[in-house]
């Protein structure tokens, strides 16, 4: 890049990875930026790869669903990876996600092991929201 | 070179009015075009808005057009050694970071500015957002590497010894209806967040208080965020209490060493004075939650005791900083320092280097993050480490240090070599 205009020729997308692994069978439901990938019961592990917009904001969202715990008491999802743009979000930003489960156990985590959601939402261009949570202090506009 | 070493957001936000009154386009500007006095683009000619929006758009284009510009100088020489540079700064404040450059370019929440800047020749309809103010030279002190610009204790001195003919011009902020004109228009320039003053020593510029006073009094204090430097050798309970009204304060304090070279080189401050303020200004910064850092102006004569500051900092969570590598006084310059000497301050920082581990590896921009400031620290310090390996010898400007100490000596009545007694056969085969 030589010069402003160069900035034309810049690809405005983010690389996305996402990689889960089951422990169990666990039925799962995965939400990346409203789009739907893929759903039901997880018998290996998984890699998303795709690219999402870098100027705009996205939500990245699991869910484990109708585990029975009596009977499938060690059913979870792992979050093995989940990087955009070659950058490690998990274990990291785990404190960021909200995640909502039957237990209510609120605690950042990146081992999905309830009935619930859990929902890491970037608010903003991603490269905006990084900048405020790696604490790299004031943003002008 | 490279877009992304060249490019600055800085000419979008900032702006700087230096002890003349005259606008210049950045505060870590250098090189040959800088001018310190400039009757057209100055506070009693135009607007700084007009200056900034207008006047600077040249700037802007050559920025955007790639070009490598000689004001930009010490920010590529800074970030050749590693030290984080002014540009990095301003880049971040902007939310671009240069390990994501391109990307984070345009998700920077200033691209319509910079777009609408390309699209109209350099113009901008952006406001001032962070500002530098120079509060001219009023200083209660003579530091070595200073000059009649930015002390007038020094200038006076200058004068007595003969080296200057003439004392500086005056300050723009002696001139009372200036400063009240500047606050006036402070007041109604939308958006303003960051006003930083420098001196001279700005706790004994009235100026200083004047304007802080009256951005309080118009209630516009809890939207400021202000940053100063002072020497440490004062103290004013009602300018901490001003100062907390706003709604950050970003406090500098300068010191060299914490050991006695420190009295010879920020003549006439005794240490011990020195070391006890510090404390007092850190207790009083950690009570407001004050943002704090040691200010360094390193030279040839100091930097085999810096790391002593970088000890009360590492022991205070504070991070260190200096503007830049100092270019002048050429003589004072670093690389002033034979290798042989070099080599002993090389061994020592390194020695310090490996007692002092961080935490993070990662580069840290936003060096006033408290929570990285010990990483922030042995970045600066390896920094120094760097310049003193890859600088050029520049011993053959030691007669010139030497002629010059010599001179400033004969008036004070002192001695370097008191101070420096490892340092006396150098000094002496130099003509000491």
């Amino acid at each position: 890049m030589k010069n402003y205009s160069d900035l034309l020729a810049i690809d405005p997308r983010l690389s996305f990875c996402l990689e889960l692994e089951p422990v169990g069978n666990p039925e799962v439901s995965i939400l990346i930026d409203k789009n739907i990938y893929g759903g039901g019961k997880l018998f290996n592990s998984i890699s998303i790869n795709t690219h999402l917009n870098a100027l705009m904001p996205f939500e990245i969202q699991l869910e484990l669903k109708n585990k029975i715990y009596d009977v499938n008491n060690e059913t979870a999802i792992i979050i093995r990876c989940l990087q955009i743009d070659g950058i490690d979000l998990v274990p990291k930003f785990d404190y960021l996600a909200q995640y909502h489960n039957d237990h209510n156990n609120n605690d950042p985590t990146s081992y999905l092991g309830f009935n619930g959601k859990w929902t890491l939402t970037i608010d903003r261009p991603f490269y905006q929201w990084l900048h405020q949570v790696t604490g790299q202090g004031w943003l002008l506009s | 070179m490279n877009f992304k070493k060249t490019f600055c957001s800085s000419p979008w936000f900032h702006i700087r009015l230096n002890n003349t009154g005259t606008y210049e386009p950045c505060r870590w500007q250098s090189g040959p075009n800088k001018k310190e006095f400039d009757p057209i683009n100055n506070i009693s000619n135009i607007s700084p808005l007009t200056y900034f929006q207008n006047h600077m758009s040249q700037f802007r284009s050559d920025m955007l057009s790639g070009k490598k510009s000689l004001i930009c100088n010490d920010c590529y020489i800074m970030e050749e050694h590693g030290k984080v540079s002014g540009r990095q700064r301003q880049l971040l404040k902007s939310g671009i970071q240069e390990q994501y450059f391109e990307k984070s370019l345009i998700s920077s929440p200033m691209k319509p500015s910079f777009d609408y800047s390309f699209a109209n020749n350099g113009k901008t309809d952006h406001f001032i957002t962070d500002w530098q103010i120079d509060l001219g030279n009023y200083c209660n002190s003579n530091c070595v590497f200073c000059g009649p610009k930015n002390s007038s204790r020094l200038a006076t001195e200058y004068k007595q010894l003969g080296l200057i003919n003439e004392l500086p011009p005056a300050n723009w902020c002696d001139n009372e209806e200036l400063v009240k004109a500047f606050v006036e228009d402070l007041k109604t320039i939308p958006d303003m967040q960051y006003l930083h003053f420098i001196g001279g020593e700005t706790l004994i510029t009235p100026a200083f208080k004047k304007i802080l006073t009256e951005l309080a009094e118009a209630d516009l204090a809890k939207n400021i965020v202000v940053g100063f430097t002072t020497n440490l050798t004062v103290w004013q309970q009602s300018m901490i209490d001003l100062l907390a009204q706003f709604k950050q304060i970003n406090l500098g304090m300068s010191v060299e060493t914490l050991t006695p070279i420190n009295d010879y080189v920020r003549y006439p401050s005794q240490i011990s004075q020195v070391q006890e303020l510090l404390d007092r200004w850190v207790d009083a910064g950690r009570q407001h939650d004050w943002l704090m850092q040691l200010r360094t102006t390193p030279t040839c004569l100091t930097l085999h005791e810096l790391t002593t500051v970088y000890d009360y900092a590492w022991k205070h969570d504070l991070s260190v900083e200096s503007c830049n590598f100092l270019d002048r006084p050429e003589y004072m310059r670093i690389s002033v320092l034979p290798i042989e000497y070099r080599n002993k301050i090389k061994q020592e920082i390194s020695t310090w280097l490996e007692q002092h581990v961080a935490d993070s590896q990662t580069k840290v921009i936003n060096t006033r993050d408290p929570n990285v400031s010990r990483s922030q620290l042995v970045q600066d310090v390896q920094s120094y480490l760097n310049y003193l390996s890859n600088t050029q010898d520049e011993s053959h400007r030691l007669p010139d240090l030497i002629k010059y100490l010599k001179l400033i000596e004969s008036n004070r009545g002192n001695s370097i070599l008191t101070y420096l007694p490892q340092y006396e056969e150098l000094f002496r085969s130099a003509g000491y």
